[in-house]
């Protein structure tokens, strides 16, 4: 039989690596000579790229011979192709089989790119982008005619973003080519593992999950210092720890330091070689601004051990495999337990050997916050990553592509739409609405009737004019990308990317921390900061926006479960704790996990109120602005606003009457109706209108050495959302930036769940004379709530104000 | 509204983005860039073109009620040759001529297409070169000339206010010991960050007042 026959031909691979099928790669092999799709979930480095890779490599070994590409393998980042493409060659080159083996990527020169298309190879590897422009190829039918399997790695990174919607869109065009395609994803650990499965495979197939249920040992150590006085009580930053830090350093053992932004990698950086200047040449820092080039040349250096340690930021989350990665640090809370569990996953790539993390708190109630990932770890909990819905944006990219290609009939490619699960409930008229605005320009442009984009011909929608073909083409991906300045030595030398507010801030001749070195600002112009290697100590170090971690869900009940428990003293991180829940307890209380902890305490600054839901900032920010708007129907005042991880902090001149703060105020009836008194989207929708407006192809950012060209075509996209907003007020993407900021910036479904939790729970109010460690933190590092229902000229008078001070 | 000296002429630097030379009744604009819309447009942008219908009636109702009989554009009236359709050819056209007031226009650098091909339908005068009056001299790009003051365009200056928790990106004039830069007329265009220093003063416009800061 040649199931049998198949699993011999695997089995004897094996042998001859001195290896033994694990079980659940046998169960997967069985699987795929079943002709089955589905997802297989198992931690990082336990051999999940043969369990997908090989049953289909075994199925084109042993079946009716075909001709060019059979099997296609996605990866999100294209630094892991040339990894994978090693790990794929190994079999094919061990078994002498006559098959090529070739990756894709935006890397690869159009020269071997035209090859690819002329002369395929059995087996690419490419990335969602490059699989997207490859289908906008008219020649796209002939490239994939053949394909028996799909296999998506690292699932669980596309699944939550665009580039998996892309990545979906993609796929059902693949599928429809060819009905008995095998589909099949890798993921690490995730919660929501049917839902994972079934956007995979798409939601006209019934997917077979394969789980390793063992998960990987994690060796995590809290650092903690011996007194509660060698920590701050507020802070993100965390170098009061680099004593302990350092002790825990040497350049025997290589290790990754992660930071949680690139600011603060900056500022570790050059702290660890201030205290030790010996390890200047030993030690690197890797972030995603700095320029490609010398970030290659560090993962090499770490590869080489010529580089011992390496300060980092989630740039090196994914990605190559540096072997011998002794330990991880990490500077604060991760902020989710998945990524956690990826970080530690650097320290020793080896299967079964336990990952070695070390985490290091930044402030003092952080230690809760650290003891949280311990349970987590214990439980077995993990995040959900939840899958995107109806991006109209990737879905106009998309058939664009698709008419740019073959072209595509109304019916055919709704029918072929709709079998994604991103958009499983597209309706007919959405559809035909985007549609419109792709022919015509929509409503909007209805008396221009000179306007085209895609033509109808022959009952096909295609597209002809040649440069919106080109531009298209340049522009596909769905990557989010801010307006960056690039810097350079005055030499012409590229150092990598600073944001232009952050640019904004300096003067020529001003000293600032960039990549590790000391630069010196020479002058900004044509869009380009021009640096020398500056000699005096710095004034500032780079600061990118956006770059805060996203707290994740079940980390709040874990918190506040670990805040509940009677804390042990095994660890030595639980003496200091105690300590701190000590103080707490003593000056105001330690909320049990079914109550809610207000404190209500007077300072020169007014009245303020403090509640601690432990939600995560981005909740607690939404929630604060709700319950300003709602106390302030019965109490007439100012309310300043600032929150962060653990809760939130309400000013007011005057006493609020505590009987207002009684369930009632968590209501979550009338959210939707509350939402519009407290929330501008309008202003909000302009930054994620950004996004949008890059992704559907309506702003277009042009390429190096193009530029001059496309200058005339350089629109930015709050002008077009202005011009949309006055002229097309019920344009797809509009409603689309509106419904972003109401799913990712309110993460109203989420407020909406944390409301439910608070109306249930018991309510305690403490009035106490002096901030407590809950309270001190908000206090400290008060970001105060922009409120966004201010007018302009009042927020003109409040900056100058500012000034004045 | 906001009045200062300029050459020891009066001048008002008004909300709108356009300044008066208040004794001579001259109004000064720089980049109306219009038909930036239709050049998009022509790129597959599905924009639509209201944005220049509005500054037009703008700068229409700022003439009328300013009572000015002349008005000087300092380049970059239009956004590209492509942008130029015979639709924004015809709106342009009836604007000047509902307006009660002539239009001088110095060419910047995206009227390359108008030097040979300015539609004889516009009832304009164009300026190849500097066009000097009195004390002024009015030109494109921002350029220190001896023994005069210039007028200019060209850079789109904008501010950034900012403070601890807000900040506010606003249109700005410019104006130095013998240069003014004009803050882009068009609400379509985007702008070029200006920083403060000693030798230059910034008035920042909301659309409704002018401020000094």
């Amino acid at each position: 039989m040649t199931h049998d026959k198949k699993l011999h031909f695997l089995n004897e691979w094996f042998q001859q690596q001195g290896w033994m099928p694990l079980p659940f790669q046998l169960e997967a092999w069985n699987a795929i000579f079943a002709q089955a799709s589905g997802l297989i979930s198992v931690p990082t480095g336990a051999g999940k790229t043969y369990a997908a890779f090989l049953p289909a490599l075994a199925e084109m070994h042993f079946s009716q011979p075909r001709s060019g590409l059979q099997i296609l393998y996605i990866t999100p980042l294209k630094a892991l192709a040339r990894d994978l493409e090693k790990a794929i060659q190994k079999p094919i080159t061990d078994l002498k089989l006559p098959y090529r083996v070739e990756r894709r990527t935006g890397d690869t020169s159009s020269y071997r790119k035209q090859k690819l298309v002329k002369s395929s190879p059995e087996i690419l590897l490419t990335t969602p982008e490059s699989l997207s422009i490859m289908l906008s190829d008219p020649k796209a039918q002939d490239l994939f005619k053949n394909l028996r399997t799909v296999i998506i790695d690292e699932w669980h990174e596309l699944l939550a973003s665009k580039r998996g919607v892309l990545l979906e869109l993609c796929v059902a065009r693949l599928k429809n080519q060819n009905a008995h395609l095998q589909i099949w994803g890798l993921t690490a650990t995730i919660a929501n593992l049917m839902e994972a499965a079934q956007v995979c495979v798409g939601s006209d197939r019934s997917p077979v999950i394969i789980q390793k249920h063992v998960a990987r040992a994690i060796d995590l150590e809290i650092i903690a210092p011996a007194a509660i006085d060698q920590l701050a009580w507020s802070g993100q930053l965390g170098l009061k720890m680099l004593p302990f830090v350092l002790e825990r350093l040497s350049p025997l053992n290589s290790t990754l330091i992660f930071t949680n932004t690139r600011n603060q990698a900056e500022r570790w950086a050059q702290a660890i070689i201030q205290a030790k200047p010996e390890w200047k040449d030993i030690l690197a820092l890797h972030h995603s601004s700095i320029d490609k080039n010398e970030r290659e040349k560090i993962e090499e250096g770490m590869k080489e051990g010529m580089i011992r340690m390496v300060v980092c930021t989630s740039s090196l989350d994914l990605g190559i495999d540096f072997s011998p990665v002794d330990r991880v640090i990490q500077i604060g809370s991760p902020k989710s337990i998945a990524r956690l569990m990826q970080r530690a996953g650097r320290a020793s790539h080896q299967p079964f050997m336990p990952c070695k993390i070390a985490l290091v708190p930044t402030h003092a109630l952080e230690i809760a916050e650290l003891k949280a990932f311990r349970l987590a770890l214990k439980e077995h909990i993990i995040e959900k990553r939840i899958p995107l819905k109806k991006c109209f944006d990737v879905l106009m990219q998309h058939m664009i592509s698709c008419a740019i290609g073959e072209g595509f009939t109304k019916e055919a490619l709704f029918a072929e739409i709709k079998t994604t699960a991103a958009f499983s409930d597209l309706t007919l008229e959405e559809f035909e609405a985007c549609l419109l605005f792709l022919v015509s320009g929509g409503k909007a442009l209805q008396a221009y009737p000179d306007y085209k984009k895609l033509l109808l011909e022959e009952g096909r929608y295609v597209v002809k004019d040649r440069q919106i073909i080109l531009r298209h083409r340049m522009n596909i991906g769905t990557i989010a990308s801010d307006p960056h300045v690039p810097v350079k030595l005055t030499n012409g030398k590229n150092l990598g990317v600073v944001e232009e507010n952050f640019l904004a801030q300096l003067s020529p001749g001003d000293h600032f921390l960039f990549g590790g070195r000391i630069l010196k600002l020479i002058q900004f112009r044509d869009l380009v900061a021009y640096v020398r290697i500056g000699k005096k100590a710095p004034k500032i170090a780079a600061v990118w926006q956006g770059s805060r971690l996203p707290y994740s869900m079940p980390l709040g009940a874990l918190l506040r479960q670990v805040l509940d428990q009677k804390i042990d003293e095994n660890h030595p991180e639980g003496k200091l704790l105690n300590e701190i829940v000590n103080i707490q307890q003593k000056f105001s209380l330690l909320p049990h996990r079914d109550e809610l902890l207000i404190e209500i305490t007077k300072t020169r600054e007014g009245w303020h109120l403090f509640l601690f839901p432990f939600e995560g900032k981005a909740i607690h920010q939404g929630l604060a602005s709700l319950l300003a708007f709602r106390l302030s129907q019965f109490h007439s005042d100012t309310f300043t606003l600032s929150c962060n991880d653990y809760g939130l902090e309400i000013i007011t001149s005057k006493p609020i009457d505590p009987t207002l703060l009684n369930p009632h105020l968590f209501n979550p009836a009338h959210l939707d109706t509350d939402i519009t008194h407290i929330l501008n989207t309008y202003e909000l929708g302009k930054g994620f209108f950004r996004n949008i407006a890059r992704i559907a192809g309506l702003i277009f950012q042009g390429y190096p050495g193009q530029q001059k060209t496309h200058r005339q075509l350089q629109v930015s996209s709050t002008l077009i959302y202005e011009v949309f907003s006055q002229y097309d007020p019920e344009n797809l993407l509009l409603l689309q930036a509106r419904h972003e900021v109401i799913e990712n910036y309110l993460e109203f479904n989420r407020l909406q769940e944390v409301l439910k939790r608070l109306t249930q729970a018991k309510i305690v109010i403490k009035h106490t004379t002096r901030l407590t460690p809950f309270s001190l933190p908000l206090f400290i590092e008060r970001v105060s709530g922009k409120l966004s229902t201010e007018t302009l000229a009042e927020r003109i008078e409040k900056i100058k104000s500012s000034w004045k001070n | 509204m906001m009045e200062i000296l300029i050459n020891d002429q009066k001048i008002q630097l008004l909300p709108e983005k356009a300044a008066l030379w208040v004794d001579e009744g001259i109004l000064i604009v720089a980049d109306i860039h219009i038909g930036k819309a239709a050049t998009l447009q022509s790129a597959g942008i599905p924009v639509p073109e209201g944005a220049m219908q509005q500054d037009l009636s703008k700068l229409a109702n700022l003439i009328a009620q300013l009572a000015v009989e002349r008005c000087i554009i300092v380049g970059d009236l239009i956004h590209s040759k492509s942008g130029v359709t015979t639709l924004v050819q015809q709106i342009f056209a009836d604007w000047l001529a509902t307006i009660k007031c002539k239009v001088d226009l110095v060419f910047g650098n995206h009227d390359r297409f108008l030097i040979k091909h300015l539609p004889t339908s516009w009832n304009l005068q164009p300026h190849h070169q500097n066009l000097v009056i009195g004390p002024f001299c009015f030109s494109h790009f921002p350029e220190i000339l001896e023994d005069t003051f210039v007028w200019s365009g060209h850079l789109h200056p904008q501010f950034t206010l900012q403070s601890r928790n807000d900040r506010l990106t606003l249109p700005c004039f410019q104006i130095s010991a013998q240069l003014v830069i004009l803050p882009a007329f068009s609400s379509f265009v985007g702008g070029t960050n200006i920083y403060k220093d000693s030798s230059k003063q910034i008035y920042v416009t909301t659309g409704s007042e002018v401020i000094c800061l």
